[in-house]
């Protein structure tokens, strides 16, 4: 490939910079807006965090009540960070991908606004006592929700349009996630709405909530890892085979996995083991998934040293295969027994969320960033520190809880322990995750403080703000190359 | 290639500001990602096979019915029968009791876990005469519940207590009641269940007030 | 993969396919469910009380379930006498199941605890009952007024002498009072004749006055859904 002629590859440079100018305005107002609900996210999960250890702290303020903050705190990071960034890096990629200019990026914009109208109204209300009163969806649906579907709808249809205005002919596979994903969500968002009484409401609420983390949040970003890690190695991805099998086992098994959260409750036996079995065989796409971003990357893990993009996604890759090989097992009646209704559930799903989603679009925003403001990060320093920030933050996070939760069933488990003590044993977890929160909150600031540094300022630094002295050495050698050289 | 990276430095500060200056980093880029053709390794085609074949297993096992049945093959032992669903056991029909369990479950959260109860609310138990005179008072209050005034240690508190009769067996009663009886600072002796079943089968469902509980009580021995 | 319509057509079989397992089989199944014996539809206060718990965010560290006997410890802990049934649930919309346990099981409380003046106490200062619990205090949900600016229809909190400042007294809100009787009307597997022998009514209330501040279960006018 080194020996490209030069002209084919200007001509590959000309897509992607007509591909990037095209998503350029829709994509860096996504960005933008989810780092504010980022640090919103981080203010409100640290007050929840501390308000389980001083109970009192917060008792003057009706919307600083735990029930309240902490639900903001879910609702800001799910709908607003993670949501709006999946968004922007969704409408970065496809173009990219389908060698198209993105349509209609006005639409878009759009989109970015109602779904924030949207998540103010719903975040909003929930802290003044508004919540429809399912986990996850406690946003009103009447007042908030039509704003969060219509500019979904925004977003959607330009992505789909630019699908169809394709110059591709094959679809590379972060497409079918990030495809799969904006067909999927809709249809579960107006579902899990529909009001249902009776178990069937949990029933509809988990299998709601399990894919909106399954079909929404894992599918974009692990759409999003199968870009990063290829491209910024310049390697091809391991095989195409692993990325067919990965892809439709996830979107078969994945969809029933939702009766996990109910196991032991009211529900039909055949319901939870379904569910069960379904989270069972996880193991399938998550080992195909796995096993095609290592070989992708195998022999090359130096690579994660210098560049913050491979670094971030690498790592955010391997939290998936973490916490799925986790949710398995937490599946199983054995030890759901004793991890149900505990903390061990918060630290796990904080390795989802945080570890692989957040970390993942870290790393992709990292790539996208510099490439719309046409500057390179001011400092590499700050990448650094907001690297460590982040993995030691959610590392405390999650050991702590892990332990303190597997007490806390333990306890729970046997009769003649008094509840007290389940309280008792999750305490220095308690005050380990407040600790974490700060950790992590620190790294927040960090990034958005960057990312206002890198939009706002003159360029200065000419060079990628690599983590080491030395750059990326990739395979493709004529990639390197400068354009003027 | 490492040659090819270790120059880039060199070249890339020497290049004027131009227009592609704005897209340095889109040109900077190797190509996007392609897939490759490598095949899955036979131990993934293995593993997919295994995890089929035990979730077939498995859900034959623990999925015996296509209903609305709940609960179905709960049971941690293979072969176990599947509890009793709607009509529930009669109370606490089982094994002996621990009073300082059912006490720490149903009692404490009034009366405290020393006993002292939380005024102007929730009477005392340590050195209140109800508790440690005849053994029948405690007991009828326990099975019927308590209500109005009534004076604890010199305070007179506004009795509103539950009847647990309905929920606790003989056994668990006199269990807790002795529990509380030999608090420290009562010292009073045990009850039995055969006397709460004696209670119990005088068929009181209504709340005691204390001039009943006085009244009933006066006849029997303490 | 080259073609747009086999992506589409597929990532819609895949939800369809879980969406008839999941929700439309369940959703026929279910329908039929008949409420449990002696489960009568929330009264008006119970509901209102039932938004307030959603409102408050209760549900995020409280579970209202029974689980199975040989499979946990739930019924061992008192939390209710058999696991809950789905029959248990049909007048509620929507579930409060719930994932966490950071609180104890709510399925039963009504049965548990059946003071109403102990739950007031309870949301308006938790640790003057409880010493080692870390509930938030649902303070917004009363005032604290002037002991002599208390009328004859107020309801108020019996707290512990130092729980509230010199001279002042706490008064429970509408809304903690209707929490306090969804609370009360807790009670899903109590065995028939103890339902009656459990029913709160205005001698169990604490308040100044004769009027009945909890409406006997089943006495309450049509029942209403909570949003």
């Amino acid at each position: 490939m080194s020996a490209a002629p030069a002209d084919a590859r200007r001509e590959e440079i000309a897509i992607r910079a007509s591909a990037d100018a095209s998503s350029r305005a829709p994509v860096l107002v996504f960005f933008a807006t989810a780092v504010a609900w980022l640090l919103f996210g981080s203010l409100a999960g640290e007050l929840a965090s501390l308000a389980l250890h001083w109970p009192d702290l917060l008792g003057f303020a009706s919307f600083l009540t735990f029930g309240r903050i902490r639900t903001a705190h879910l609702n800001a990071m799910i709908y607003g960070w993670a949501s709006l960034a999946m968004c922007g890096v969704s409408l970065w990629m496809i173009p990219r991908l389908v060698h198209q200019q993105l349509s209609w990026p006005r639409l878009a914009m759009a989109g970015a606004a109602l779904w924030n109208v949207g998540l103010v109204i719903g975040i909003g209300g929930i802290l003044a006592g508004r919540n429809d009163g399912l986990e996850w969806l406690e946003m009103d649906r009447a007042l908030a929700d039509p704003w969060l579907v219509a500019g979904g709808a925004c977003v959607g249809i330009p992505l789909l349009a630019t699908l169809a205005r394709r110059t591709v002919d094959h679809l590379y596979v972060s497409v079918w996630y990030v495809i799969g994903a904006f067909l999927w969500f809709p249809v579960l968002f107006l579902v899990g709405n529909w009001p249902f009484g009776g178990v069937e409401s949990a029933a509809v609420n988990w299998f709601y909530a399990h894919n909106a983390l399954g079909l929404w949040l894992t599918a974009v970003n692990v759409g999003a890892a199968y870009y990063f890690i290829p491209k910024v190695l310049g390697r091809p991805v391991y095989s195409y085979q692993l990325s067919l099998l990965g892809f439709w086992t996830l979107a078969f098994f994945y969809a029933l996995n939702g009766m996990h959260h109910l196991i032991g409750g009211p529900l039909p036996t055949w319901m939870i083991t379904t569910s069960i079995v379904a989270s069972v065989l996880m193991i399938i796409p998550v080992v195909a998934v796995a096993v095609n971003h290592h070989m992708t990357v195998v022999g090359r893990f130096a690579a994660l040293r210098y560049s913050p993009t491979l670094r971030f996604v690498v790592i955010g890759a391997m939290a998936y295969t973490a916490v799925s090989l986790q949710g398995m097992f937490t599946a199983l009646r054995e030890v759901n027994r004793i991890t149900h209704f505990t903390q061990w559930t918060i630290a796990h799903s904080h390795v989802g969320v945080y570890g692989f989603v957040t970390f993942v679009l870290f790393g992709s925003m990292y790539y996208v960033l510099p490439r719309l403001a046409g500057r390179e990060w001011p400092s590499a320093r700050l990448i650094q520190w907001h690297f460590w920030l982040s993995l030691g933050g959610i590392g405390l996070y999650v050991v702590a809880l892990t332990v303190v939760g597997v007490l806390q069933g333990l306890v729970l488990l046997e009769p003649s322990a008094p509840f007290q003590r389940s309280v008792e044993v999750t305490i220095p977890g308690l005050y380990a995750r407040s600790l974490a929160g700060l950790v992590l909150g620190a790294g927040h600031l960090l990034f958005a403080l960057h990312c206002a540094a890198l939009l706002r300022a003159p360029a200065r630094r000419a060079m990628p703000a690599l983590l080491e002295a030395r750059p990326v050495v990739v395979r493709d050698a004529g990639a390197v190359q400068e354009p003027a050289s | 290639m490492s040659a090819a990276g270790a120059q880039r430095p060199r070249a890339d500060a020497e290049n004027p500001a131009d227009v592609e200056r704005l897209h340095r980093a889109i040109a900077r880029e190797p190509l996007d990602p392609l897939e490759g053709r490598e095949r899955a390794p036979w131990w993934v085609w293995a593993t997919v096979a295994a995890a089929l074949f035990w979730g077939g297993f498995y859900l034959g096992r623990y999925a015996p019915s296509f209903g609305t049945a709940t609960h179905e093959a709960f049971a941690m032992r293979p072969g176990e029968a599947p509890p009793p669903a709607a009509d529930a056991p009669e109370p606490g029909a089982a094994a002996p009791a621990d009073g300082a369990q059912v006490y720490a479950q149903r009692c404490q959260s009034c009366h405290q876990a020393n006993g002292e109860g939380m005024p102007p609310s929730f009477p005392p138990l340590v050195g209140s005469r109800w508790v440690t005179g005849a053994p029948e008072i405690p007991v009828r209050v326990v099975l019927a519940g308590l209500q109005g005034p009534i004076e604890v240690r010199g305070t007179t508190y506004q009795g509103a207590m539950p009847a647990w009769g309905p929920l606790l067996s003989d056994a668990e009663i006199a269990a807790v009641v002795s529990h509380v009886r030999a608090l420290p600072g009562n010292g009073a002796p045990p009850v039995d269940a055969a006397l709460v079943a004696r209670l119990r089968g005088e068929g009181r469902t209504a709340p005691w007030t204390a001039a009943e509980l006085e009244a009933a009580t006066a006849g029997a021995a303490p | 993969m080259t073609r747009v319509w086999l992506l589409l057509l597929g990532a819609a079989a895949t939800l369809g396919f879980a969406m008839v397992v999941l929700v439309v089989l369940p959703g026929a199944l279910l329908v039929r469910i008949e409420p449990s014996a002696g489960l009568a539809p929330y009264g008006e206060r119970e509901a209102r009380g039932r938004a307030v718990y959603i409102a408050d965010g209760c549900v995020y560290c409280h579970s209202q379930q029974v689980r199975d006997p040989s499979f946990t410890s739930d019924v061992d802990r008192g939390w209710g006498r058999r696991a809950s049934l789905p029959a248990d649930y049909v007048h509620d919309a929507p579930h409060l199941l719930g994932t966490m346990r950071t609180g104890p099981d709510l399925l039963n409380v009504g049965a548990r605890l059946p003071d109403p003046s102990w739950h007031l106490i309870h949301l308006y200062d938790p640790r003057a009952v409880v010493p080692w619990s870390i509930m938030p205090p649902f303070r917004h949900r009363f005032e604290l007024r002037d002991a002599d600016a208390v009328g004859p229809g107020d309801t108020v909190v019996p707290l512990p002498a130092g729980r509230v400042p010199e001279g002042q007294v706490v008064v429970a809100k509408p809304e903690a009072i209707a929490l306090v009787a969804y609370l009360l009307s807790l009670r899903r597997d109590a065995p028939p004749g103890a339902a009656a022998l459990l029913d709160v009514d205005s001698r169990f209330w604490c308040g100044q006055g004769d009027e009945p501040r909890l409406a006997r279960r089943g006495e309450a006018p049509a029942a209403e859904t909570p949003r």
